[in-house]
């Protein structure tokens, strides 16, 4: 039997802590995901993720809507990963060398794969206010709505910056799959 | 890079938000412009690929976490009294139980039920039977053998006891 998330929200709310559980196992792989591709460090996106469900745990009773608890686990996720960008004075736009040193650990922690280490060196070259958009909506599937509620944008800037996200994407795969194909 | 509106109306595409109408006109300005159909190509060549990504979750997550939530538990249990007397008094009140001991403690208070019930209904047998009911109707016609329960005594009053077979039938 799978109890729906409302039900495990409201019990989780109330202090269960089996609901939590549960909802834990539901949400952590998408939750890591998020951290992962954010802040491109297995390690910080390990701590990312850990803290932002422990501040869901402790926080529990400041759930007002049981029905946007995901953009709210979400929301708290981000505001993990741009506190740690911004204390390691990472927030703004990356420079070269430091992108380059970026990708690199990523490459080498998460995976060798040729095509996969191309596609998370192009996000981790977005500004941290892009990537967060096209991360939400290419590896979660959030709507624009959902999306416009995690970050607190209208949903035409979340339109516009997944705009301004595929184009520099774009510019950065293109002469690599150019040469593939 | 040229056409950008149609670049955006191809962002729009992979996102399933644009309308049939502009799907048409879209295609046809794909089928006539190669920086276009490149855009759309590597964005959905990208999308291939990040799909194929496995990444594993670390499990020394679940580990703290747990470890964690264990401090917090008693933290906030130590904490309760002073700042929410209301709540702590509820929670003392909640019992929680395992799905399988919550069905056989219900099983056990219906066996139990049926048991006093058997206890009691023998106890009230005999102000069972009218006060002025006649007694030749008022015989023993059945005994019902209930699990559980003591045999229990079922009188009728459409009860006939015919002169030939000397057979009691119940109407």
């Amino acid at each position: 039997m799978i109890i729906e998330d409302v039900e495990l929200i409201k019990a989780f709310r109330d202090g269960n802590d089996i609901a939590f559980i549960t909802l834990y196992n539901r949400y952590k792989h998408a939750i890591h995901k998020f951290c992962l591709k954010m802040l491109a460090d297995y390690d910080a996106a390990k701590d990312a993720a850990q803290c932002t469900f422990l501040k869901i745990y402790e926080k529990r009773e400041q759930l007002e809507q049981t029905a946007r608890f995901r953009q709210w686990l979400f929301a708290i996720a981000r505001n993990e990963c741009i506190s740690y960008l911004r204390k390691n004075k990472i927030f703004s736009s990356l420079p070269d060398d430091m992108a380059e040193t970026n990708t690199d650990s990523l490459i080498s922690s998460v995976e060798r794969d040729g095509e996969i280490a191309l596609v998370n060196h192009a996000i981790i070259q977005l500004d941290p206010e892009l990537r967060e958009v096209i991360v939400l909506r290419e590896y979660q599937s959030l709507s624009y709505r959902e999306i416009g509620d995690i970050v607190g944008i209208p949903e035409k800037t979340v339109k516009s910056r997944l705009f301004r996200a595929r184009q520099m994407i774009y510019e950065i795969l293109k002469p690599h799959f150019s040469e593939r194909s | 890079m040229c056409c950008s509106d149609k670049q955006e109306q191809i962002t729009s595409f992979i996102d399933g938000e644009l309308s049939t109408r502009d799907q048409i006109e879209l295609f046809k300005h794909l089928a006539a412009c190669p920086d276009c159909h490149s855009f759309i190509d590597v964005m959905m060549r990208w999308r291939d690929i990040q799909k194929r990504e496995q990444i594993n979750y670390p499990v020394e997550i679940d580990e703290t976490l747990l470890s964690r939530l264990g401090s917090l538990r008693r933290t906030s249990i130590s904490e309760s009294p002073r700042t929410s007397p209301v709540r702590s008094t509820l929670l003392k009140h909640r019992v929680s139980l395992p799905v399988p001991l919550a069905i056989g403690a219900a099983a056990a208070a219906i066996i139990i039920g049926f048991l006093l019930n058997g206890i009691f209904y023998r106890e009230a047998g005999p102000s069972a039977v009218p006060v002025n009911f006649p007694q030749q109707y008022a015989q023993p016609t059945a005994v019902i053998f209930y699990y559980g329960m003591p045999p229990v005594e079922v009188t009728s009053t459409a009860m006939i006891q015919t002169k030939s077979d000397n057979k009691q039938r119940i109407y």
